[in-house]
């Protein structure tokens, strides 16, 4: 009963017209910066700080929250609509969502990205409510070892994301992973392949290089004819999911809610982490995974729904523990901070007003967003009639400014434009750019994690073998080379993919 | 209602303009820039955003924020070495100012000659922490269980080349120790290893640790300022066991070399009239940072003593980037 009690205490938090009002205001602002590419929550939330000074605590963090995972609706957006992420983790999205708007079917991948989102929002609140503690324990139990296998379990799965000749998938995820090396070395402090140039040393922008390559590229692909465009507002055919679209994400939003729940939990796995998971056990498990790569409604309601559970569970080492498990998270700590609030274990003991109207908060801004996002997607698919010249540079001048807005520097331009060209020559040569993507951020991490276990074993390997988390998934990881290997699936595969 | 306010603003306007043009030879005319190395958000924007908004008011013009991250704050540094020294482009630096340019030769800025000194900001110890499981309680105990033991245990940090990294290693070539560096990327994510006992000790600020101090996961041992903090008066300083240890990190405004020493002193009498308030005081408890307002020449006198210190730290300690 001490969870109804403290349920209804988050209910009188979250219901208060107050915070009713910060909660919309958050959420339509991070639909906004969402839909926006470029600009991301983080650099919306760090611009918006200063103003909760004067707020009331749980009114402050519940409209940062709103704007966090608000945006998670809102990317989806232009990667449906323009092959143009809006937020790093809908990236993914982009592959099946821009197809379907390209068979004219820009409605349904919209409504089915905001219903599926509202679902693993609900689960996910009803996840961190019940069992933040305890799941907060399981957070701390990963150590080096066990995050590098499961990135090892990653980047073989990845294989999967090719949609046409698995050779140059693998090639993609290479060279992914060595554009990942390039910036400072963190053990030792080295500069690598940055040529000399300090506005390296942090390494390669991923905002700059997804947004031009997927965004941009596919921008320069149109505009060499005029047919492809007047393809997608000819045959828009209704507006909202058909009762089989509506079956048919059912169990792709479920599978997509559990992973990014699980995923969201874990340092540095958040929203992005999570959406490619799921996208990639959808196209081995899902049944019409034929279809996925080619605008199949699954492969959006499974990355939407992992990104949005995994934006709400990254909550959890959070509050529960006072530990950011992401950038976005360390500011909000920071937000605490300036409220005179101490982050750490004992805020929900000493402050359960906060924490558990946050949570029920986030329930209730999730509602919002579906409300707010679905009488949307007709006024989102008219856009599409706008003439595309006009479309084509709007959209470049708002990523333009989006990323300059971040970076503040000139060179982050030259970033983006490099990235478009690269995606264009891709497409050229039939590369995708999806899985270069999960290479340039998994690589990083495999990389720190390996050194790091390596380091604090004074260099024996058995580690990995010894911790049983890390066993757990390198079994799993050899399970997926073997399933990946087995010549009979393989020659299958390429039936199935290489026609286009 | 409408009427009042409409007349309020022209009035406001008018009186602007006329005191422009009174003024015309006075600094600022223009909008001024401040460069921060770090991105929006966290406290070292923060503090600058709020110190620009302070400034804006006293002097009656813009103060803009610039963040420009990357390169642990080089790249903000460079900008501002390489910007006029007209006073409309100033810097907001901190600690890794004065350590960079030892770390990495291709950062390509000294921090005592290129710069005009402004004023010092605030300024925080950094904690000793250790895991309750490691069984020491006290920086005597930590001294001989770590001498004991030579390359043994491993300690963590921010980032190679951090005020956590090189608290320790200042303290190892002081005793005598040896203990293996583990860079985490953060203070976030060195305190999520300390909890769960991946490394068992490490430096880290104190405005972060103090909750897992309070929670009892973490154990203070010392702090590295030269006194005891006034937030954990009951933690000992490391000088105390250590004699002449001491490092604290800060932060405050430069300026290119060769601004102006007028513009220089209007810039560090606002500050420190601003520092000086009730406002800015209740901020800073907020953050949990000592105001620590100094002269030009004072702040010059920190960032060349940090400079000459850490050089000799990182040399020592054979930490060299290429």
């Amino acid at each position: 009963m001490d969870f109804l009690s403290n349920l209804a205490l988050g209910f009188h938090v979250a219901l208060a017209v107050n915070n009713i009002f910060f909660c919309f205001v958050g959420v339509l602002a991070g639909t906004l910066v969402g839909v926006l590419p470029g600009v991301g929550p983080l650099a919306t939330i760090a611009i918006l700080l200063p103003v909760t000074f004067s707020m009331e605590p749980a009114s402050a963090l519940i409209m940062l929250a709103g704007i966090y995972y608000g945006a998670q609706y809102g990317g989806s957006t232009t990667a449906i609509l323009l092959n143009l992420p809006g937020e790093a983790s809908s990236a993914i999205t982009t592959l099946d969502g821009y197809q379907m708007a390209r068979n004219g079917r820009a409605g349904p991948a919209l409504a089915a990205a905001a219903l599926s989102s509202f679902f693993a929002g609900t689960i996910a609140t009803v996840i961190v409510a019940l069992f933040a503690a305890p799941l907060s324990k399981v957070a701390m139990a990963f150590r080096p070892p066990s995050y590098f296998s499961m990135m090892v379990l990653g980047l073989i799965a990845s294989v999967v994301l090719a949609r046409g000749s698995v050779l140059k998938a693998i090639a993609m995820v290479l060279l992914g992973l060595l554009m990942g090396t390039i910036g400072t070395d963190i053990y030792s402090g080295t500069a690598r392949l940055n040529m000399g140039m300090l506005e390296l040393a942090d390494g390669v922008d991923f905002v700059g290089l997804a947004i031009g390559l997927f965004g941009i590229a596919e921008i320069l692909k149109n505009l060499e004819g005029h047919q492809t465009r007047e393809v997608l507002t000819k045959k828009v055919t209704g507006l909202m999911p058909s009762l089989s679209d509506l079956k048919r994400i059912i169990a792709p939003t479920i599978r997509g809610t559990l992973i990014g729940s699980a995923l969201g939990i874990l340092p540095g796995g958040g929203a992005m982490l999570s959406s490619f998971a799921a996208y990639i056990v959808e196209k081995k498990v899902s049944k019409n995974r034929d279809e996925i790569g080619h605008g199949a409604i699954e492969g959006v309601a499974a990355p939407e729904s992992a990104n949005n559970a995994g934006s709400q569970t990254a909550f959890i080492p959070m509050l529960t523990l006072g530990l950011p498990s992401n950038a976005v998270m360390a500011l909000m700590i920071g937000a605490m901070i300036l409220q005179g609030i101490q982050p750490g274990p004992e805020i929900i003991v000493k402050q359960p007003d906060l924490f558990w109207g946050l949570i029920v908060s986030m329930w209730i801004g999730n509602l919002m967003l579906v409300l707010l996002n679905l009488p949307l997607v007709g006024l989102w698919v008219r856009f599409l009639t706008v003439p595309y010249p006009v479309l084509v540079v709007a959209v470049m001048a708002f990523s333009a400014v989006g990323i300059y807005s971040a970076s503040g520097t000139l060179f982050s331009m030259g970033e983006l434009g490099l990235f478009a060209l690269l995606g264009y020559v891709f497409m050229k040569l039939g590369c995708e750019p999806a899985p270069l993507t999960l290479g340039f951020i998994l690589g990083p991490m495999l990389e720190e994690q390996l050194r790091r276990s390596m380091l604090m074993s004074r260099g024996d390997p058995t580690v990995f073998l010894t911790e049983p988390i890390s066993l757990g998934f390198l079994v799993a990881a050899v399970l997926a080379l073997l399933i990946i290997c087995a010549p009979a699936i393989a020659r299958r595969r390429e039936e199935v993919f290489v026609e286009d | 209602m409408k009427v009042a306010s409409l007349v309020t603003s022209i009035c406001l306007s008018l009186a602007l303009l006329s005191s422009a043009s009174a003024q015309d030879a006075k600094y600022p005319k223009d909008i001024v820039h401040i460069v921060v190395g770090s991105s929006p958000g966290g406290t070292a924007d923060t503090v600058s955003r709020l110190i620009a908004d302070q400034l804006g008011k006293t002097f009656g013009q813009t103060f803009v924020v610039d963040n420009m991250p990357g390169a642990g704050g080089a790249l903000a540094a460079t900008t501002v070495k390489a910007a006029a020294p007209d006073g409309y482009t100033i810097g907001f630096v901190f600690s890794s100012f004065s350590i960079l340019p030892s770390l990495n030769p291709k950062v390509n800025y000294n921090p005592v000659t290129d710069f005009a000194p402004i004023a010092k900001v605030s300024s925080a110890p950094n904690v000793l922490l250790v895991n309750p499981s490691f069984g020491v309680k006290t920086l005597a105990e930590w001294i001989e269980k770590v001498k004991a033991n030579p390359g043994k245990f491993d300690y963590g940090s921010g980032g190679i080349g951090y005020s956590q990294h090189l608290s320790m290693e200042m303290l190892l070539q002081a005793i005598k120790g040896e203990s293996v560096h583990i860079p985490f990327t953060g203070s976030g994510n060195l305190l999520a290893a300390l909890i769960s006992d991946q490394v068992p000790f490490a430096f880290d600020t104190l405005t972060t640790a103090v909750p897992h101090i309070n929670a009892g996961e973490l154990i203070p041992l010392a702090v590295t300022s030269a006194q005891r903090s006034e937030v954990l008066p009951q933690v000992p300083a490391v000088a105390e066991q250590v004699p002449g240890y001491e490092l604290t990190a800060w932060n405050g405004f430069v300026a290119p070399k060769g601004t102006p020493p007028e513009i220089v002193k209007a810039l560090n009498e606002a500050i420190l009239a601003y520092l000086a308030t009730d406002k800015a005081k209740e901020f800073f408890a907020k953050v949990g940072t000592k105001i620590d307002p100094s002269t030009p020449d004072k702040f010059g006198a920190v960032i060349g003593d940090d400079y000459e210190k850490f050089g000799k730290v990182i040399s020592e300690a054979g930490i060299k980037a290429q």
